[in-house]
């Protein structure tokens, strides 16, 4: 009975691959055409870093992709509590390096304990969001 | 006159603040039995130091009582290791360490290169004293190294934590989930015949540090129920045969110790304990059982898709992971899928084979196709620990040019023309708010999501441990000679009976000399770890793989050279 199962799901698979194209110009799906917002993050957002002069332009391209990506997980995972509110307006507030620490963040604070598992934000996503963290303009609010 | 009063007055009153800063007896009955066991240790060590300095080590009697001397360090050591394996684990190691070099991929290291530890402390000594030729200079340096990181334990940084109680419940995890997998099979005492003693000591020990800590801290005290069970079970090992292959740990383990992890665990929340270790990284305080599937996160099952938690969108992601999984476009040649050498009716391993055929038929691969199941409790995957998650594994089979033989660029494509796929993948990328298009990680975490859903503890064995059924006389035979005589236990750790052990943050990797075939004339060719981390160590080690449903997953082995357990 199993193997007759496996053999239908196998047949049902190659009948759904059987769309499958060589060289298919529209098959790349995007944010945009889902309706969300493909934003382009403004210059003045952030600050490059120190030796932003001897970045080549693979590297300025990451470190704009992982401050893109770094905004919208802060906003997912953190802003919630860590945003403060200021005259009516969330402001995103200013760490500082130690309070930084990366993977340490995870354990050394009570309330991150459930929220900052491996299972919620992944090391990638981790990294992103303290490249954002660290590179975002000043809001002057301190944390 | 009046100066003397005044001269009274001031001396009272000195006194008085004096007295009113020091901490009366019993607040202090925790730290002092920490520092009086400290200190006592450390003066052992240093007799034993001076002991070795004053022997002739030529004479075999004089060896004998270094050897004698080492065991009663051992032993005050282990009233110790309650604190020391959690408060500073690399120091531990340098105490009590089983080997002389790790090579350490622990849980958030794995995103680093691996790196080589030296071992010391005294199981290596006892080890080394077997040697015929003894280096005096040699035996100092693995007793003295011992003793320098056992000053590590008197540090601030340390003997701070002492003062508040949430270290005290987190120690207690690691203790107990090691008193169900490490001190009870000689995993970090060769010797068999101290290994129902050193227990024994140790849990008296630890007894009295349970005493000191209930008197100092009133309010977050070890509840009646569990001091009471845990003397019950100070009863039963000191009931139990010296012989440590006669040692019942089904009964222990499921009698006392996990009975005694849930209510610990109850404790941790009551008394909302929190962690600033990196030991804790992957348990979780919510797991009431050593055989829960939720004692430890190993892998994120979900991969891109980690904070969806809707019920309907993860079933959609699970119906494509599904399809993906049987789909041969992922394959360069259409030909071949996931379920090609990971069969779901064969406990998704393939059973027949030794080892699966290559990509366009061309000769047979190296390795043995692994289950699939319970893949998700590895922190590092494949044999060789060559990936750090089972996202990058789906990845690296699916481009591999000897199994599946694609690109992710050309798969992506092939899997985005179909428009079903498409509809499906645009509808989950609303999910996915970081990733501006659909990616090959939205594929290959859907299949890991689909497959790792099979990964369950759900064995009569596991029921047996959790108090719902009894196992047979058998069963619990086999498992005792498991967990002793046979000495599987000192590398497949429970609940999973792979080489994740407590505090589960890292994958083992063993060199056991597999045979090439079963001539037995030379082992296996395949290098396994030192192809991903060359160093003289991991020639020829693997990572040791669970044995959960080893009964229907032959062949065994990397290369699948054995077609039975036997």
């Amino acid at each position: 009975m199993k193997t007759i199962i496996t053999i239908t799901l196998i047949a049902f698979a190659v009948v759904f691959s059987n769309c499958k194209a060589t060289k298919n110009t529209n098959s790349k799906v995007t944010q945009t055409e889902t309706s969300q917002a493909n934003t382009k993050v403004p210059e003045q957002l952030y600050e490059l870093p120190y030796d932003s002069a001897s970045m080549t332009d693979a590297q300025k391209k990451q470190f704009v992709s992982d401050f893109e990506k770094g905004i919208i997980i802060y906003n997912t995972v953190c802003a919630n509590c860590h945003n403060k509110l200021v005259n009516g307006v969330q402001i995103v507030p200013d760490f500082s390096l130690p309070q930084l620490m990366d993977y340490e963040m995870r354990i050394q604070y009570p309330s991150h304990e459930n929220k900052l598992t491996e299972t919620n934000l992944t090391a990638l996503e981790f990294d992103q969001v303290v490249h954002y963290l660290r590179y975002k303009k000043k809001s002057g609010v301190h944390f | 006159m009046k100066n003397k009063i005044l001269l009274f007055i001031f001396i009272a009153f000195v006194i008085s603040i004096a007295f009113s800063f020091a901490p009366s007896e019993s607040e202090n009955a925790y730290f002092i039995n920490y520092k009086n066991k400290l200190n006592s240790f450390e003066k052992l060590e240093a007799e034993l130091i001076a002991q070795i300095n004053e022997t002739d080590l030529s004479s075999i009697s004089k060896v004998e009582q270094i050897k004698s001397k080492i065991l009663a360090v051992r032993t005050q050591f282990k009233g110790l290791d309650f604190w020391f394996r959690y408060l500073d684990p690399l120091a531990h190691k340098k105490i009590n360490g089983p080997l002389p070099v790790e090579w350490e991929t622990e849980v958030f290291e794995k995103y680093e290169k691996p790196y080589k530890r030296e071992g010391a402390g005294y199981t290596l000594a006892l080890q080394y004293l077997e040697d015929e030729n003894l280096d005096k200079n040699t035996l100092l340096s693995l007793v003295t190294q011992s003793l320098q990181a056992t000053k590590a334990y008197q540090a601030d940084s340390i003997t701070d934590e002492l003062k508040k109680h949430h270290h005290f419940y987190l120690c207690n995890r690691l203790y107990l989930l090691n008193l169900a997998t490490i001190y009870t099979t000689g995993f970090d005492c060769p010797e068999k015949d101290n290994i129902v003693p050193e227990l024994l000591a140790m849990m008296k020990d630890v007894n009295e540090i349970y005493e000191s800590f209930n008197q100092s801290f009133p309010n977050y005290n070890l509840n009646t129920n569990y001091l009471n069970l845990y003397n019950q079970a100070i009863q039963f090992v000191a009931s139990q045969p010296k012989d440590y292959s006669m040692f019942d740990h089904y009964n222990f383990i499921r009698n006392f110790i996990n009975p005694l992890f849930a209510i610990n665990q109850q404790l941790i929340i009551n008394y909302r304990v929190f962690s600033k270790s990196f030991v804790d990284y992957s348990l979780n305080k919510k797991a009431t059982s050593i055989f829960s599937k939720e004692l430890y996160n190993g892998q994120n099952s979900k991969g891109i898709f980690l904070r969806v938690n809707d019920e309907k969108v993860l079933a959609e992601i699970d119906k494509l992971g599904k399809l993906l999984f049987y789909d041969p476009i992922l394959s360069g040649n259409n030909e071949r899928s996931c379920v090609s050498c990971h069969k779901p009716t064969q406990f998704f391993t393939d059973t027949v084979s030794t080892t699966s055929l290559q990509y366009n038929f061309n000769g047979f691969l190296e390795r043995n196709t692994p289950t699939l199941l319970n893949a998700t409790y590895n922190h590092l995957i494949m044999l060789d620990g060559k990936h750090i998650n089972l996202q990058n594994q789906t990845k690296g089979v699916i481009t591999s040019a000897k199994e599946m033989g694609a690109n992710e660029a050309e798969v992506l494509q092939k899997v985005l023309s179909c428009n079903e796929y498409k509809t499906a993948f645009t509808e989950l990328l609303k999910q996915t708010p970081t990733e501006k298009e659909i990616t090959i990680e939205h594929l290959v975490s859907a299949i890991t999501f689909y497959y790792s859903k099979f990964s369950k503890y759900n064995s009569p064995f596991d029921d047996a441990m959790n108090l719902q059924t009894n196992a047979s006389e058998n069963v619990q035979q086999g498992f005792n000679t498991f967990m002793g005589k046979a000495e599987c236990a000192t590398c497949h750790f429970a609940p999973q009976f792979n080489g994740v052990k407590p505090p589960y943050v890292g994958s083992e990797f063993e060199v056991i000399g597999v045979p090439k075939d079963l001539k037995f004339t030379s082992i296996s060719e395949d290098n396994g770890r030192y192809k991903i981390n060359p160093a003289t160590e991991t020639l020829n080690a693997f990572r040791t793989g669970t044995i959960r449903n080893a009964a229907n997953t032959k062949p065994y082995m990397h290369n699948g050279v054995f077609n039975t357990m036997e």
